[in-house]
């Protein structure tokens, strides 16, 4: 066994170092917040990596990546999440509406899509959720509505729409056929997000601004060219293209960053913690460690071409719930200042509340920790 | 990166697994409280070739000796398989196991007498067992026995000798998770499997993420062992830690799932989840193992990717 980086890994990961120290402010607590130069940093962080041919490096060569091993993509989540994520909210065009465009897009899509989201120059939301369709996707019901003469009419609504304020597009899903049972007659549209009848409303959230949005589609007029491949055929395509996406966020990297932290940040304070909450501390390292392991054991499984859903599972029922732990036990440690940092430059009691207040959402994005148990259980009680 | 045990180890975990199901697995532990049974145990332990293991010389050996000890613990092996292969033979020593404590009490010591046995303080020293007393024969210690120890000497055994027992703890828990999921196929109620409960199909999903958890923290432990990792004096309590949380959970779980049933000595789990005990609570328990790690970690590095957990060693970037 051998669970140090490679060569190449360490490498990637010393440079990721140094281009975020050089060009990411230590202020910079992620792209989503209300002072707009935090989002220009990470637009500006995303073209430098576009510029180094690091910000797609998982995309096949024909399309202007590097074809880089998991492992070293593993390496680009640790150090991008580790570092409050400053490609901002490029890594859902990166990490799977490029390779779902690579896959079913048409020539005029990708010539269109590609190289833009390959040069980090423009922001995907997905629209997916909706109010009646959370966990049951394939509930949605913002229906594509066919004209005479061809094309459809979008009208519904989505919700829970992470960065819809400033996207440009939009990987939309619409129902195409009402008579079709639930997971047939569904289409994905890319649209863009100026189309007329496009209406977004952001939410007010504990979470933080932009991370949530209701949008609402009212009569927006879309064609066979938007249309990403077959009508009717979107649910086999979004799960093919939430596939691309198996190990998710490496949240277990910024829990271990701001754990690793706290003793130097808390100063003298540290030493006045009750030693049941230094204990609590050394148990969410040891939870971080696994939850990180976890994740190299689903990419080991990648590489060997033997992945399953139970494994992707179990590694996020970890990983999310490790969140939510280590976010408990930094506020325990921060005391008063838990409810809020007095001054701007506490920096670590911000990032803590950041933490926090984004752990809550653990458990609940990208697939409930329900649903994993549910993909988890059911794989295990297959009979053998 | 290579997360998985050799091949050659996987090899004979699955041969061990064969041999001692093909004896009658559990029925082992059956025969050993009623004081037979022992000689076969140690005839196939001879044929597997385990004592030639070399695990503080070659890496190799070393995730074969873990091997052989998930192995043993699948079926609570009435034998001291972890405490032998953490031994030095060629320092005199045939078997260690980690007490502390005024009154050193030692697991399956009885078992194997004739070993040379000393005990490791857990840190760097370690003393030898001038004289063994009989079985407990106690439910939950039935094979432990307590020591008298001679003098105490310099020692560097405490990583293996904390390590190997929780790769046997590690066999046993997988061993009691694989009965409990069998079990929630065959037992109905209400005219159907128990599997098809929702609460129940996501406690075994929260059972089975815990132990994958400690899958993947042996196997890290077990390299930062073998390849001497500056952290790895912390690394072994770590896992410990580790074991013993996941232990709690699984047998929970396992005894929750098996209702009445799993108390018998009929079922396996029994015996899986009272001769786990030793382990468990010799040396330490959860929080005297999780108060030394605390201890540890002031001094030695807890390796993260930011940091070490030493207090101001951490990244600074943020204050």
């Amino acid at each position: 066994m051998e669970f140090s980086d490679s060569e190449s890994s360490a490498a990637l990961r010393a440079e990721l170092r140094t281009l975020v120290r050089e060009h990411v402010p230590q202020t910079f607590l992620g792209a989503f917040t209300r002072d707009p130069k935090d989002l220009e940093t990470a637009q500006a962080f995303c073209r430098l990596l576009a510029e180094k041919g690091q910000l797609t490096p998982a995309w096949p060569v024909e399309y202007g990546g590097s074809a880089s091993s998991q492992w070293d993509q593993a390496v680009m989540r640790e150090e991008m999440w580790g570092h409050f994520e400053p490609r901002g909210a490029q890594y859902m065009g990166v990490n799977w509406v490029g390779p779902a465009i690579m896959r079913f897009g048409t020539d005029e899509q990708k010539r269109e899509h590609l190289s833009r989201i390959g040069a980090g120059t423009v922001i995907w939301c997905q629209g997916f959720s909706e109010p009646e369709a959370g966990s049951d996707l394939a509930s949605l019901r913002t229906a594509a509505v066919p004209q005479e003469g061809g094309g459809w009419r979008i009208e519904g609504q989505k919700v829970w729409t992470s960065y819809a304020t400033m996207a440009d597009w939009c990987f939309l899903l619409a129902r195409t056929d009402r008579d079709a049972p639930k997971h047939k007659g569904i289409t994905v549209f890319l649209v863009p997000m100026d189309r007329p009848g496009i209406k977004v409303v952001p939410i007010e959230a504990m979470v933080g601004p932009h991370h949530l949005n209701e949008v609402f589609f009212e009569g927006v007029p879309v064609t066979e060219a938007d249309v990403l491949g077959e009508v009717d055929a979107g649910w086999s395509i979004v799960r093919e293209a939430l596939a691309f996406e198996r190990v998710g966020i490496a949240r277990y990297a910024r829990c271990d960053r701001l754990l690793n932290m706290a003793p130097a940040a808390l100063g003298d304070r540290w030493e006045t913690l009750p030693e049941e909450l230094k204990e609590r501390w050394a148990t969410a390292l040891i939870h971080v460690r696994q939850a990180r392991l976890l994740a190299y054991r689903v990419v080991e499984k990648i590489e060997a071409g033997a992945v399953d859903p139970a494994d992707t599972a179990s590694y996020r029922i970890a990983v999310t719930q490790t969140d939510q732990e280590v976010a408990e036990v930094l506020m325990d440690m921060l005391e008063e200042r838990a409810v809020g940092a007095a001054d701007r430059s506490d920096l670590f009691a911000r990032a803590v509340d950041d933490h926090w207040r984004y752990a809550q959402a653990a458990t609940v994005a990208s697939g409930s920790i329900e649903v994993q148990r549910l993909l988890l259980s059911r794989s295990l009680l297959k009979t053998k | 990166m290579k997360t998985e045990l050799t091949d050659d180890a996987l090899e004979l975990g699955r041969v061990m697994d064969a041999a001692l199901a093909k004896v009658g697995g559990a029925d082992l532990a059956r025969a050993a409280e009623a004081g037979t049974g022992i000689d076969e145990v140690t005839g196939i332990l001879d044929q597997l070739g385990l004592w030639d293991l070399r695990p503080r010389e070659s890496a190799e050996d070393g995730e074969a000796a873990a091997a052989a000890c998930r192995s043993a613990g699948r079926v609570a092996l009435p034998y001291p398989v972890a405490e032998r292969l953490a031994a030095d033979p060629d320092a005199g020593f045939g078997a260690v196991a980690v007490a502390t404590g005024p009154v050193a009490r030692v697991n399956l010591i009885s078992l194997a007498p004739e070993l040379n046995w000393v005990v490791s303080d857990g840190r760097a020293r370690r003393a030898p067992v001038v004289s063994a007393g009989p079985a407990l024969g106690t439910k939950l210690g039935p094979l432990v026995s307590e020591v008298e120890l001679g003098t105490w000497e310099s020692d560097d055994s405490a990583p293996l000798a904390l390590l190997l027992p929780c790769w046997t703890l590690l066999g046993m828990l997988e061993s009691a998770l694989d009965k409990t999921r069998q079990h929630m196929l065959d037992r109905k109620q209400f005219d159907q499997p128990i599997a098809s409960f929702q609460a129940l199909q996501f406690r075994l999903a929260d059972t089975t993420t815990t132990l994958q958890g400690f899958q993947e923290l042996a196997k890290y432990t077990l390299w930062s062992v073998l390849s001497g990792q500056p952290g790895a004096a912390v690394d072994v309590l770590a896992c410990r830690v580790s074991a013993l949380e996941t232990a709690e959970t699984v047998f929970r779980t396992a005894h929750q799932m098996h209702g009445a049933m799993g108390f018998c000595d009929e079922v396996d789990l029994s015996w899986l989840s009272r001769h786990s005990q030793a382990i468990r609570r010799l040396p330490w328990g959860h929080s005297q193992t999780r108060k030394r790690l605390l201890d540890g970690m002031a001094t030695v590095p807890f390796a993260g990717l930011y940091g070490d957990g030493l207090v101001g060693a951490g990244d600074h970037a943020l204050l």
